[in-house]
Protein backbone atom coordinates (compact mmCIF):
# COMPACT_ATOMS: atom_id res chain seq x y z
CA UNK A 1 0.00 0.00 0.00
CA UNK A 2 0.97 3.49 -0.22
CA UNK A 3 1.02 5.95 2.42
CA UNK A 4 -1.10 8.19 0.21
CA UNK A 5 -3.90 5.26 0.55
CA UNK A 6 -3.51 4.68 3.65
CA UNK A 7 -4.28 8.28 4.79
CA UNK A 8 -6.87 8.45 2.52
CA UNK A 9 -9.14 5.59 3.82
CA UNK A 10 -11.02 6.80 7.27
CA UNK A 11 -9.56 4.87 10.10
CA UNK A 12 -11.28 2.77 12.56
CA UNK A 13 -9.89 2.81 15.76
CA UNK A 14 -9.90 -1.24 17.40
CA UNK A 15 -12.72 -1.50 20.19
CA UNK A 16 -10.89 -1.07 23.97
CA UNK A 17 -10.42 -4.26 25.36
CA UNK A 18 -13.45 -4.35 28.02
CA UNK A 19 -16.11 -3.89 25.51
CA UNK A 20 -14.49 -6.91 23.54
CA UNK A 21 -13.91 -8.83 27.02
CA UNK A 22 -17.77 -8.45 27.68
CA UNK A 23 -18.44 -8.90 24.43
CA UNK A 24 -16.96 -12.42 23.94
CA UNK A 25 -16.99 -13.76 26.74
CA UNK A 26 -14.05 -16.18 27.69
CA UNK A 27 -12.93 -19.52 26.33
CA UNK A 28 -12.69 -22.72 27.83
CA UNK A 29 -10.03 -25.66 27.55
CA UNK A 30 -12.42 -26.89 24.89
CA UNK A 31 -12.89 -24.05 22.40
CA UNK A 32 -9.29 -23.45 22.98
CA UNK A 33 -8.41 -27.06 21.73
CA UNK A 34 -10.60 -27.15 18.72
CA UNK A 35 -9.31 -23.96 17.04
CA UNK A 36 -5.45 -24.63 17.86
CA UNK A 37 -6.13 -28.49 16.42
CA UNK A 38 -7.41 -26.98 13.04
CA UNK A 39 -4.20 -25.05 13.26
CA UNK A 40 -1.72 -28.09 13.86
CA UNK A 41 -3.82 -30.04 11.25
CA UNK A 42 -3.30 -27.37 8.74
CA UNK A 43 -0.09 -28.24 7.28
CA UNK A 44 -1.41 -32.11 6.92
CA UNK A 45 -4.01 -30.66 4.25
CA UNK A 46 -2.32 -30.24 1.77
CA UNK A 47 -3.02 -32.38 -1.74
CA UNK A 48 1.09 -33.81 -1.51
CA UNK A 49 1.00 -34.54 2.25
CA UNK A 50 -2.59 -36.70 1.99
CA UNK A 51 -1.47 -38.61 -0.75
CA UNK A 52 2.02 -39.53 0.91
CA UNK A 53 0.20 -39.77 3.94
CA UNK A 54 -1.94 -42.87 2.10
CA UNK A 55 1.03 -44.06 0.24
CA UNK A 56 2.96 -44.74 3.34
CA UNK A 57 1.05 -47.50 4.42
CA UNK A 58 0.45 -49.15 1.35
CA UNK A 59 4.10 -49.06 1.10
CA UNK A 60 4.47 -50.74 4.47
CA UNK A 61 2.25 -53.42 3.97
CA UNK A 62 3.79 -54.65 0.38
CA UNK A 63 7.05 -54.54 1.89
CA UNK A 64 6.26 -56.69 4.93
CA UNK A 65 3.98 -58.56 3.15
CA UNK A 66 6.74 -59.94 0.48
CA UNK A 67 9.55 -60.06 3.38
CA UNK A 68 7.33 -61.99 6.09
CA UNK A 69 6.45 -64.33 3.25
CA UNK A 70 9.64 -65.36 2.34
CA UNK A 71 10.55 -65.49 6.25
CA UNK A 72 7.30 -67.18 6.50
CA UNK A 73 8.99 -70.30 4.36
CA UNK A 74 11.74 -70.26 6.95
CA UNK A 75 12.38 -73.12 9.88
CA UNK A 76 10.56 -71.92 12.96
CA UNK A 77 8.81 -69.40 11.42
CA UNK A 78 5.37 -69.38 12.25
CA UNK A 79 3.30 -69.66 9.09
CA UNK A 80 0.22 -67.22 10.24
CA UNK A 81 2.51 -64.30 10.11
CA UNK A 82 2.64 -64.68 6.61
CA UNK A 83 -1.09 -64.12 6.59
CA UNK A 84 -3.21 -60.61 6.21
CA UNK A 85 -4.75 -61.22 9.54
CA UNK A 86 -1.41 -61.06 11.34
CA UNK A 87 0.29 -58.71 9.44
CA UNK A 88 -2.07 -55.90 9.23
CA UNK A 89 -2.81 -55.46 13.02
CA UNK A 90 1.30 -54.95 12.84
CA UNK A 91 0.97 -52.26 10.45
CA UNK A 92 -1.19 -50.73 12.51
CA UNK A 93 0.23 -50.43 15.53
CA UNK A 94 3.83 -49.26 13.68
CA UNK A 95 1.62 -46.61 11.86
CA UNK A 96 -0.26 -45.67 15.24
CA UNK A 97 3.29 -45.48 16.84
CA UNK A 98 5.43 -43.60 13.99
CA UNK A 99 2.33 -41.22 14.26
CA UNK A 100 2.56 -40.53 17.80
CA UNK A 101 6.64 -39.60 17.52
CA UNK A 102 5.35 -37.08 15.10
CA UNK A 103 3.84 -35.36 17.47
CA UNK A 104 6.91 -34.86 19.40
CA UNK A 105 8.88 -33.10 16.15
CA UNK A 106 5.34 -31.29 15.42
CA UNK A 107 6.02 -29.58 18.72
CA UNK A 108 9.46 -28.80 18.01
CA UNK A 109 8.74 -27.13 14.60
CA UNK A 110 6.25 -25.17 16.67
CA UNK A 111 8.41 -23.78 18.81
CA UNK A 112 10.73 -22.80 15.81
CA UNK A 113 8.19 -21.13 14.79
CA UNK A 114 7.31 -18.00 17.11
CA UNK A 115 3.84 -18.39 16.99
CA UNK A 116 3.68 -20.20 20.25
CA UNK A 117 5.33 -17.27 21.55
CA UNK A 118 2.45 -15.08 20.80
CA UNK A 119 0.08 -18.21 22.27
CA UNK A 120 2.05 -17.46 25.68
CA UNK A 121 1.13 -14.18 26.00
CA UNK A 122 -2.76 -14.66 25.68
CA UNK A 123 -4.57 -15.81 28.55
CA UNK A 124 -5.67 -19.53 27.25
CA UNK A 125 -4.92 -22.52 28.66
CA UNK A 126 -1.48 -23.32 27.81
CA UNK A 127 -2.40 -26.92 28.20
CA UNK A 128 -4.79 -26.55 25.20
CA UNK A 129 -1.58 -26.00 22.44
CA UNK A 130 -0.56 -29.71 23.55
CA UNK A 131 -3.89 -30.79 23.64
CA UNK A 132 -4.06 -29.82 20.09
CA UNK A 133 -0.43 -31.15 19.15
CA UNK A 134 -2.03 -34.63 19.89
CA UNK A 135 -5.19 -34.59 18.45
CA UNK A 136 -3.87 -33.34 15.24
CA UNK A 137 -1.25 -36.09 15.17
CA UNK A 138 -4.51 -38.90 16.27
CA UNK A 139 -6.58 -37.49 13.49
CA UNK A 140 -3.34 -38.06 10.69
CA UNK A 141 -2.71 -41.46 12.16
CA UNK A 142 -6.61 -42.18 12.25
CA UNK A 143 -6.75 -41.67 8.64
CA UNK A 144 -3.76 -43.83 8.02
CA UNK A 145 -5.29 -46.91 9.88
CA UNK A 146 -8.04 -46.50 7.76
CA UNK A 147 -6.16 -46.45 4.78
CA UNK A 148 -3.96 -49.77 6.14
CA UNK A 149 -7.47 -51.33 6.47
CA UNK A 150 -9.12 -50.20 3.37
CA UNK A 151 -5.94 -51.06 1.26
CA UNK A 152 -5.55 -54.57 2.93
CA UNK A 153 -8.95 -55.22 2.10
CA UNK A 154 -8.74 -54.42 -1.45
CA UNK A 155 -5.01 -55.79 -1.90
CA UNK A 156 -5.09 -58.80 0.32
CA UNK A 157 -8.03 -59.76 0.53
CA UNK A 158 -8.43 -58.83 4.21
CA UNK A 159 -11.64 -59.97 5.73
CA UNK A 160 -10.64 -61.04 9.17
CA UNK A 161 -12.97 -63.20 11.31
CA UNK A 162 -14.02 -60.36 13.80
CA UNK A 163 -15.68 -58.29 10.60
CA UNK A 164 -16.37 -54.95 10.20
CA UNK A 165 -17.08 -54.49 13.82
CA UNK A 166 -13.44 -56.05 15.16
CA UNK A 167 -11.40 -53.90 12.36
CA UNK A 168 -13.37 -50.92 13.25
CA UNK A 169 -12.34 -52.18 17.02
CA UNK A 170 -8.88 -52.31 16.03
CA UNK A 171 -8.64 -49.37 14.27
CA UNK A 172 -9.52 -47.71 17.42
CA UNK A 173 -7.24 -49.50 19.90
CA UNK A 174 -4.41 -48.68 17.19
CA UNK A 175 -5.39 -45.20 17.63
CA UNK A 176 -5.93 -45.07 21.41
CA UNK A 177 -2.10 -46.71 21.73
CA UNK A 178 -0.53 -43.98 19.14
CA UNK A 179 -2.27 -41.42 20.92
CA UNK A 180 -0.89 -42.20 24.76
CA UNK A 181 2.14 -42.88 23.33
CA UNK A 182 2.18 -39.45 21.11
CA UNK A 183 2.51 -37.79 24.76
CA UNK A 184 5.82 -39.41 25.31
CA UNK A 185 6.84 -37.70 22.36
CA UNK A 186 5.41 -34.27 23.38
CA UNK A 187 7.02 -34.80 26.87
CA UNK A 188 10.28 -34.97 25.71
CA UNK A 189 10.17 -32.56 23.32
CA UNK A 190 8.70 -30.26 26.35
CA UNK A 191 11.78 -31.21 28.26
CA UNK A 192 14.22 -31.26 25.29
CA UNK A 193 13.71 -28.86 23.47
CA UNK A 194 15.66 -29.78 20.80
CA UNK A 195 15.21 -30.98 17.66
CA UNK A 196 18.06 -33.37 16.97
CA UNK A 197 18.60 -34.68 20.10
CA UNK A 198 14.55 -35.54 20.35
CA UNK A 199 15.40 -37.16 16.25
CA UNK A 200 17.77 -40.06 17.91
CA UNK A 201 16.18 -40.45 20.94
CA UNK A 202 12.96 -41.16 18.86
CA UNK A 203 14.75 -43.47 16.74
CA UNK A 204 16.03 -45.12 19.72
CA UNK A 205 13.07 -45.53 21.30
CA UNK A 206 10.95 -46.38 19.06
CA UNK A 207 12.89 -49.29 16.86
CA UNK A 208 13.24 -51.61 19.70
CA UNK A 209 9.93 -50.94 20.77
CA UNK A 210 8.29 -51.68 17.44
CA UNK A 211 10.97 -54.94 16.59
CA UNK A 212 12.20 -56.34 19.21
CA UNK A 213 8.19 -57.60 19.91
CA UNK A 214 6.07 -59.85 18.23
CA UNK A 215 4.58 -57.77 15.70
CA UNK A 216 6.93 -59.23 13.19
CA UNK A 217 8.74 -62.20 14.83
CA UNK A 218 7.11 -64.85 17.05
CA UNK A 219 9.41 -64.30 19.74
CA UNK A 220 9.29 -67.83 20.38
CA UNK A 221 11.86 -68.11 17.42
CA UNK A 222 14.06 -65.49 18.98
CA UNK A 223 17.32 -65.30 21.23
CA UNK A 224 16.74 -65.65 25.17
CA UNK A 225 17.65 -62.46 25.20
CA UNK A 226 15.81 -60.57 23.08
CA UNK A 227 12.55 -63.13 23.93
CA UNK A 228 12.85 -61.86 27.14
CA UNK A 229 12.45 -58.21 25.78
CA UNK A 230 9.91 -58.90 23.10
CA UNK A 231 7.97 -60.57 26.04
CA UNK A 232 7.85 -57.76 28.26
CA UNK A 233 7.45 -55.09 25.78
CA UNK A 234 4.60 -53.06 25.66
CA UNK A 235 3.87 -52.66 21.98
CA UNK A 236 4.09 -56.59 22.18
CA UNK A 237 0.61 -56.37 24.66
CA UNK A 238 -0.89 -53.74 22.21
CA UNK A 239 -0.24 -55.86 19.07
CA UNK A 240 -1.85 -58.60 20.41
CA UNK A 241 -5.08 -57.28 21.94
CA UNK A 242 -5.40 -55.54 18.50
CA UNK A 243 -4.97 -59.28 16.78
CA UNK A 244 -7.63 -60.37 19.03
CA UNK A 245 -9.94 -57.60 17.98
CA UNK A 246 -9.49 -58.86 14.12
CA UNK A 247 -9.91 -61.90 14.98
CA UNK A 248 -12.85 -61.12 16.69
CA UNK A 249 -11.85 -62.99 20.49
CA UNK A 250 -10.66 -60.52 22.57
CA UNK A 251 -11.53 -60.43 26.27
CA UNK A 252 -12.74 -57.78 28.48
CA UNK A 253 -9.31 -58.33 30.36
CA UNK A 254 -7.27 -57.84 27.61
CA UNK A 255 -9.46 -54.43 26.38
CA UNK A 256 -9.71 -52.99 30.20
CA UNK A 257 -5.57 -53.68 30.85
CA UNK A 258 -4.46 -51.88 27.07
CA UNK A 259 -7.62 -48.95 27.79
CA UNK A 260 -6.04 -48.95 31.34
CA UNK A 261 -2.21 -48.88 30.39
CA UNK A 262 -2.70 -46.36 27.61
CA UNK A 263 -4.35 -43.82 30.19
CA UNK A 264 -2.12 -44.36 33.00
CA UNK A 265 0.75 -43.24 29.93
CA UNK A 266 -0.90 -40.54 29.60
CA UNK A 267 -1.23 -39.34 33.04
CA UNK A 268 2.02 -39.61 33.77
CA UNK A 269 3.32 -37.42 30.38
CA UNK A 270 0.72 -35.00 29.92
CA UNK A 271 1.03 -33.46 33.23
CA UNK A 272 4.59 -33.46 33.09
CA UNK A 273 4.61 -31.62 29.47
CA UNK A 274 2.43 -29.35 30.85
CA UNK A 275 4.74 -28.11 33.55
CA UNK A 276 8.19 -28.02 31.14
CA UNK A 277 6.13 -26.55 28.30
CA UNK A 278 7.73 -22.73 28.24
CA UNK A 279 8.52 -20.79 25.45
CA UNK A 280 11.94 -19.32 26.03
CA UNK B 1 1.90 11.41 35.83
CA UNK B 2 -1.29 9.12 34.25
CA UNK B 3 -1.40 6.30 36.24
CA UNK B 4 1.80 3.60 35.24
CA UNK B 5 0.08 1.34 32.79
CA UNK B 6 4.03 -0.77 32.83
CA UNK B 7 6.28 -0.50 35.59
CA UNK B 8 9.40 -2.43 35.62
CA UNK B 9 11.53 -1.30 39.02
CA UNK B 10 14.91 -2.49 39.57
CA UNK B 11 14.87 -5.22 37.49
CA UNK B 12 17.42 -7.93 36.93
CA UNK B 13 17.83 -10.74 34.84
CA UNK B 14 20.66 -13.46 34.21
CA UNK B 15 20.88 -16.29 32.06
CA UNK B 16 23.51 -17.92 33.63
CA UNK B 17 26.94 -15.97 33.33
CA UNK B 18 25.47 -13.21 31.49
CA UNK B 19 23.39 -10.30 33.25
CA UNK B 20 21.31 -9.66 30.87
CA UNK B 21 19.32 -7.18 32.72
CA UNK B 22 21.05 -5.04 35.77
CA UNK B 23 18.35 -2.97 37.47
CA UNK B 24 16.81 -1.60 35.18
CA UNK B 25 13.39 0.53 35.85
CA UNK B 26 10.93 1.75 33.25
CA UNK B 27 7.51 3.78 33.67
CA UNK B 28 5.21 4.21 31.00
CA UNK B 29 2.06 6.48 31.89
CA UNK B 30 -1.22 5.36 30.35
CA UNK B 31 -1.79 6.13 27.01
CA UNK B 32 1.88 6.90 26.45
CA UNK B 33 4.46 5.66 24.02
CA UNK B 34 7.73 4.83 25.87
CA UNK B 35 11.21 3.81 23.55
CA UNK B 36 13.53 1.53 24.65
CA UNK B 37 16.73 2.74 22.75
CA UNK B 38 19.85 0.33 22.67
CA UNK B 39 22.09 -1.02 20.35
CA UNK B 40 21.81 -5.47 19.70
CA UNK B 41 22.16 -7.14 22.68
CA UNK B 42 21.65 -4.08 25.34
CA UNK B 43 18.77 -6.23 26.74
CA UNK B 44 15.63 -4.52 25.50
CA UNK B 45 13.82 -7.98 24.28
CA UNK B 46 14.57 -9.86 27.75
CA UNK B 47 12.79 -6.59 29.48
CA UNK B 48 9.81 -6.85 26.87
CA UNK B 49 10.20 -10.79 27.89
CA UNK B 50 9.55 -10.42 31.56
CA UNK B 51 6.95 -7.87 30.86
CA UNK B 52 5.13 -9.66 28.37
CA UNK B 53 4.99 -12.92 31.02
CA UNK B 54 7.55 -15.02 28.98
CA UNK B 55 10.61 -14.67 31.35
CA UNK B 56 10.51 -14.35 35.08
CA UNK B 57 12.72 -11.59 36.40
CA UNK B 58 15.70 -12.76 39.12
CA UNK B 59 14.81 -9.81 40.75
CA UNK B 60 12.81 -6.81 40.97
CA UNK B 61 9.37 -6.31 40.37
CA UNK B 62 7.38 -6.16 36.96
CA UNK B 63 3.63 -4.68 36.53
CA UNK B 64 1.32 -4.05 34.45
CA UNK B 65 -1.74 -2.16 35.11
CA UNK B 66 -0.76 -2.51 39.03
CA UNK B 67 -0.46 -6.25 38.43
CA UNK B 68 2.37 -8.28 39.05
CA UNK B 69 3.75 -10.25 35.60
CA UNK B 70 4.65 -13.11 38.20
CA UNK B 71 1.78 -13.60 40.88
CA UNK B 72 -1.39 -12.36 38.28
CA UNK B 73 0.40 -13.54 34.66
CA UNK B 74 -3.10 -14.45 33.45
CA UNK B 75 -4.30 -11.48 34.49
CA UNK B 76 -1.63 -9.85 32.71
CA UNK B 77 -1.82 -11.13 29.60
CA UNK B 78 -5.54 -10.13 29.42
CA UNK B 79 -4.32 -6.92 28.99
CA UNK B 80 -1.29 -7.10 27.17
CA UNK B 81 -0.09 -7.77 23.29
CA UNK B 82 2.77 -8.78 22.18
CA UNK B 83 4.82 -8.24 18.46
CA UNK B 84 7.85 -9.83 18.98
CA UNK B 85 11.18 -9.24 17.55
CA UNK B 86 10.61 -11.98 15.04
CA UNK B 87 7.32 -12.35 13.08
CA UNK B 88 4.78 -14.67 15.07
CA UNK B 89 2.20 -15.64 12.35
CA UNK B 90 1.29 -19.14 11.03
CA UNK B 91 3.11 -19.25 7.81
CA UNK B 92 0.30 -21.85 6.37
CA UNK B 93 -2.51 -19.80 7.51
CA UNK B 94 -4.25 -16.88 5.55
CA UNK B 95 -4.10 -13.83 7.10
CA UNK B 96 -7.81 -13.49 7.73
CA UNK B 97 -7.32 -17.19 9.54
CA UNK B 98 -4.18 -15.73 11.69
CA UNK B 99 -6.79 -13.32 13.37
CA UNK B 100 -9.63 -15.39 13.58
CA UNK B 101 -7.68 -18.12 15.67
CA UNK B 102 -6.49 -15.35 18.11
CA UNK B 103 -9.91 -13.93 18.29
CA UNK B 104 -11.61 -17.56 18.79
CA UNK B 105 -8.90 -18.42 21.47
CA UNK B 106 -9.90 -15.34 22.93
CA UNK B 107 -13.46 -16.68 23.32
CA UNK B 108 -15.08 -15.01 20.22
CA UNK B 109 -17.98 -16.48 18.06
CA UNK B 110 -17.05 -17.86 14.84
CA UNK B 111 -19.08 -14.68 13.67
CA UNK B 112 -17.64 -11.98 16.29
CA UNK B 113 -13.76 -13.41 15.24
CA UNK B 114 -14.54 -12.94 11.49
CA UNK B 115 -15.49 -9.22 12.16
CA UNK B 116 -12.75 -8.67 14.42
CA UNK B 117 -10.39 -10.16 11.66
CA UNK B 118 -11.92 -8.15 8.96
CA UNK B 119 -11.66 -5.12 10.86
CA UNK B 120 -8.41 -5.12 11.53
CA UNK B 121 -7.44 -6.47 7.79
CA UNK B 122 -9.42 -3.16 6.79
CA UNK B 123 -7.20 -1.42 9.73
CA UNK B 124 -4.39 -2.60 8.12
CA UNK B 125 -4.69 -2.49 4.83
CA UNK B 126 -4.62 -6.41 4.37
CA UNK B 127 -8.12 -6.88 2.69
CA UNK B 128 -6.99 -7.58 -0.51
CA UNK B 129 -3.99 -10.20 1.05
CA UNK B 130 -6.99 -11.88 3.75
CA UNK B 131 -7.04 -15.19 1.95
CA UNK B 132 -3.72 -15.54 1.40
CA UNK B 133 -0.98 -17.70 3.22
CA UNK B 134 0.79 -15.65 4.96
CA UNK B 135 4.06 -17.37 3.67
CA UNK B 136 3.46 -15.35 0.62
CA UNK B 137 3.50 -12.31 2.08
CA UNK B 138 6.30 -9.32 1.75
CA UNK B 139 8.12 -8.59 4.72
CA UNK B 140 5.56 -5.31 5.64
CA UNK B 141 2.51 -7.15 4.93
CA UNK B 142 3.50 -10.18 7.70
CA UNK B 143 4.73 -7.22 9.88
CA UNK B 144 1.60 -5.43 9.93
CA UNK B 145 -0.54 -8.66 10.04
CA UNK B 146 1.61 -9.53 13.19
CA UNK B 147 0.71 -6.01 14.60
CA UNK B 148 -2.44 -6.92 13.83
CA UNK B 149 -2.68 -9.94 15.77
CA UNK B 150 -1.04 -8.47 18.90
CA UNK B 151 -4.73 -6.13 19.02
CA UNK B 152 -7.46 -8.41 18.33
CA UNK B 153 -8.28 -8.74 21.70
CA UNK B 154 -8.18 -4.42 21.80
CA UNK B 155 -5.37 -5.01 24.72
CA UNK B 156 -4.36 -1.45 26.98
CA UNK B 157 -1.03 -2.53 26.65
CA UNK B 158 1.10 -3.56 23.47
CA UNK B 159 4.81 -4.30 23.34
CA UNK B 160 6.58 -3.81 19.63
CA UNK B 161 9.64 -5.25 19.68
CA UNK B 162 12.06 -3.78 16.82
CA UNK B 163 8.99 -3.51 14.81
CA UNK B 164 10.41 -1.59 11.79
CA UNK B 165 13.57 -3.40 11.57
CA UNK B 166 13.85 -4.50 8.26
CA UNK B 167 11.20 -2.71 6.89
CA UNK B 168 11.25 -0.38 3.62
CA UNK B 169 10.29 3.78 3.71
CA UNK B 170 6.83 3.58 3.57
CA UNK B 171 6.12 0.24 5.49
CA UNK B 172 7.95 1.80 7.94
CA UNK B 173 5.69 4.67 8.13
CA UNK B 174 2.52 3.02 7.69
CA UNK B 175 3.46 1.20 11.27
CA UNK B 176 4.71 4.39 12.49
CA UNK B 177 1.23 5.90 11.73
CA UNK B 178 -0.81 2.96 13.25
CA UNK B 179 1.42 3.24 16.55
CA UNK B 180 1.04 7.17 16.92
CA UNK B 181 -2.83 5.79 16.68
CA UNK B 182 -2.95 3.24 19.13
CA UNK B 183 -0.98 5.89 21.79
CA UNK B 184 -4.51 8.01 20.56
CA UNK B 185 -6.62 5.63 21.15
CA UNK B 186 -5.34 5.36 24.92
CA UNK B 187 -3.30 2.11 24.33
CA UNK B 188 0.54 2.44 26.11
CA UNK B 189 3.07 1.41 24.34
CA UNK B 190 6.64 0.49 24.84
CA UNK B 191 8.50 0.13 21.56
CA UNK B 192 12.08 -0.72 21.91
CA UNK B 193 14.26 0.24 18.46
CA UNK B 194 17.49 1.10 17.24
CA UNK B 195 16.51 4.00 15.63
CA UNK B 196 16.78 7.30 17.17
CA UNK B 197 14.97 8.75 14.20
CA UNK B 198 12.37 6.16 15.24
CA UNK B 199 12.21 7.18 18.96
CA UNK B 200 12.54 10.76 18.28
CA UNK B 201 9.18 10.56 16.27
CA UNK B 202 7.15 8.58 18.00
CA UNK B 203 8.32 8.48 21.94
CA UNK B 204 7.16 10.90 24.40
CA UNK B 205 10.18 9.45 26.52
CA UNK B 206 13.16 7.15 25.93
CA UNK B 207 14.84 4.96 28.01
CA UNK B 208 18.67 4.55 26.69
CA UNK B 209 19.67 1.15 27.44
CA UNK B 210 23.28 -0.21 27.15
CA UNK B 211 24.80 -3.29 28.31
CA UNK B 212 21.43 -4.11 30.31
CA UNK B 213 21.90 -0.54 32.32
CA UNK B 214 20.21 2.26 32.05
CA UNK B 215 22.09 5.01 30.79
CA UNK B 216 19.50 7.82 30.31
CA UNK B 217 15.91 8.41 30.49
CA UNK B 218 14.34 11.81 29.59
CA UNK B 219 12.02 13.00 26.50
CA UNK B 220 13.93 12.93 23.27
CA UNK B 221 14.31 17.07 23.92
CA UNK B 222 16.15 16.62 27.13
CA UNK B 223 18.45 14.23 26.45
CA UNK B 224 19.65 16.41 23.87
CA UNK B 225 19.58 19.20 26.08
CA UNK B 226 21.28 17.25 28.67
CA UNK B 227 24.16 16.04 26.24
CA UNK B 228 24.05 17.33 22.28
CA UNK B 229 25.68 20.44 21.76
CA UNK B 230 24.69 23.06 19.85
CA UNK B 231 27.70 23.80 17.88
CA UNK B 232 28.51 27.18 15.38
CA UNK B 233 31.02 25.53 12.70
CA UNK B 234 32.94 28.15 10.93
CA UNK B 235 35.21 27.96 8.02
CA UNK B 236 37.76 30.58 7.51
CA UNK B 237 38.60 31.40 4.28
CA UNK B 238 42.34 31.29 4.95
CA UNK B 239 44.81 28.74 7.52
CA UNK B 240 46.52 31.51 8.39
CA UNK B 241 44.13 33.07 10.53
CA UNK B 242 42.79 30.05 12.58
CA UNK B 243 45.71 30.94 15.43
CA UNK B 244 44.06 34.88 15.59
CA UNK B 245 40.45 33.71 15.58
CA UNK B 246 41.19 31.23 18.23
CA UNK B 247 42.68 33.67 20.70
CA UNK B 248 39.94 36.07 20.00
CA UNK B 249 37.15 33.75 20.51
CA UNK B 250 38.92 32.52 23.89
CA UNK B 251 38.89 36.26 24.68
CA UNK B 252 34.94 36.29 24.24
CA UNK B 253 34.85 33.51 26.46
CA UNK B 254 33.86 30.55 23.98
CA UNK B 255 35.58 27.44 23.49
CA UNK B 256 36.20 26.76 20.51
CA UNK B 257 38.33 23.86 18.82
CA UNK B 258 39.88 23.67 15.19
CA UNK B 259 39.36 20.83 13.43
CA UNK B 260 42.36 18.31 12.50
CA UNK B 261 41.14 17.02 8.85
CA UNK B 262 40.94 20.71 7.63
CA UNK B 263 42.41 23.11 9.31
CA UNK B 264 40.64 26.15 8.33
CA UNK B 265 37.42 24.82 10.33
CA UNK B 266 36.40 25.67 13.45
CA UNK B 267 34.16 24.27 15.70
CA UNK B 268 32.27 26.64 18.84
CA UNK B 269 30.20 24.87 21.08
CA UNK B 270 27.63 27.22 22.21
CA UNK B 271 24.41 27.65 24.99
CA UNK B 272 21.72 29.28 22.79
CA UNK B 273 21.33 30.16 18.67
CA UNK B 274 21.60 33.57 20.00
CA UNK B 275 25.14 32.72 20.73
CA UNK B 276 26.07 32.90 16.56
CA UNK B 277 25.74 36.27 16.57
CA UNK B 278 28.49 37.10 18.91
CA UNK B 279 30.92 34.19 17.72
CA UNK B 280 30.58 36.14 14.12
CA UNK B 281 31.04 39.53 15.88
CA UNK B 282 34.12 38.67 17.63
CA UNK B 283 35.56 36.99 14.40
CA UNK B 284 35.03 39.94 12.37
CA UNK B 285 36.53 42.31 14.95
CA UNK B 286 39.50 39.57 14.59
CA UNK B 287 39.37 40.65 11.18
CA UNK B 288 39.20 36.93 9.98
CA UNK B 289 37.11 36.24 6.95
CA UNK B 290 34.51 33.87 7.23
CA UNK B 291 33.94 31.30 4.05
CA UNK B 292 31.34 29.20 5.77
CA UNK B 293 29.09 29.37 8.52
CA UNK B 294 26.91 26.43 10.01
CA UNK B 295 24.91 25.82 13.12
CA UNK B 296 23.94 22.09 14.25
CA UNK B 297 21.29 21.36 16.79
CA UNK B 298 22.14 17.82 18.68
CA UNK B 299 21.21 15.28 17.46
CA UNK B 300 19.79 11.51 19.17
CA UNK B 301 22.54 10.20 17.84
CA UNK B 302 24.94 12.34 19.57
CA UNK B 303 23.19 11.43 22.52
CA UNK B 304 23.39 7.70 21.68
CA UNK B 305 27.24 7.80 20.93
CA UNK B 306 28.03 9.96 23.99
CA UNK B 307 26.34 8.05 26.70
CA UNK B 308 27.07 4.77 25.50
CA UNK B 309 30.53 5.29 25.20
CA UNK B 310 30.75 6.82 28.47
CA UNK B 311 29.27 3.64 30.07
CA UNK B 312 31.29 1.65 27.87
CA UNK B 313 34.53 3.59 29.91
CA UNK B 314 35.67 4.35 26.46
CA UNK B 315 36.26 8.16 25.48
CA UNK B 316 33.95 9.89 23.38
CA UNK B 317 34.76 11.10 19.49
CA UNK B 318 34.39 14.34 19.62
N1 LIG C 1 18.04 -17.21 26.69
C1 LIG C 1 19.21 -16.60 26.83
N2 LIG C 1 20.29 -17.25 27.28
C2 LIG C 1 21.48 -16.65 27.44
N3 LIG C 1 21.71 -15.36 27.15
C3 LIG C 1 20.68 -14.64 26.68
C4 LIG C 1 19.39 -15.21 26.49
N4 LIG C 1 18.56 -14.24 26.02
C5 LIG C 1 19.31 -13.14 25.92
N5 LIG C 1 20.58 -13.37 26.32
C6 LIG C 1 21.67 -12.38 26.38
O1 LIG C 1 21.20 -11.25 27.06
C7 LIG C 1 21.68 -10.06 26.46
C8 LIG C 1 20.51 -9.17 26.07
O2 LIG C 1 19.82 -9.75 24.99
P1 LIG C 1 18.52 -9.10 24.36
O3 LIG C 1 17.56 -8.79 25.44
O4 LIG C 1 18.04 -10.02 23.29
O5 LIG C 1 19.09 -7.76 23.72
P2 LIG C 1 18.45 -6.80 22.60
O6 LIG C 1 17.04 -7.20 22.39
O7 LIG C 1 18.60 -5.42 23.17
O8 LIG C 1 19.27 -6.98 21.37
C9 LIG C 1 22.54 -10.49 25.30
O9 LIG C 1 23.86 -10.49 25.73
C10 LIG C 1 22.06 -11.88 25.01
O10 LIG C 1 23.09 -12.64 24.44
MG1 LIG D 1 16.09 -7.76 20.68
Amino acid sequence: MTVAEAEARPRRTPPRRDAATSQWGTSGLFTQTVALTGRSLRPYMNAGVIIVTFVEPLVMLLMFAGVLKVLGEAPGMSKEMAYIDGLAPAIMIITAVAAGAQAGNGLINDLRNEVITRFHTLPINRFSVLLARSFADAARSLYQLISVAVLAALIFGFAPPGGILGVLGAILMSLLVGWSMSWIFIMMAALLRNGDVLRMITTLLTFPLLFASNAFVPPESMPTGLRVIAQGNPISYANDAVRSMVAGNVTVTELATTVAVCLALVCVCAPISKRSFRVL
Amino acid sequence: MANPMIEAIDVTKSFGDVTALNGVSVVVPEGSIHGLLGHNGAGKTTLVHILSTLLEPTTGTARIGGLDVSADAQEVRRRIGLTGQFASVDEQLSGRENLTLIARLLGASRRQALARADELLELFDLTEAAKRPASQYSGGMRRRLDIGASLVGSPQVIFLDEPTTGLDPTSRIAVWEVIERLAKDGVSVLLTTQYLEEADRLCERITLLSKGSVVAEGTPAELKAAVGQRMVTVTLAAESEVPAALRALEGAGFRATSAQDSSAALGVPVAASADLAAVVRTLNEAHAEIAELGFSEPTLDDVYLRLTHESAGTPVPA
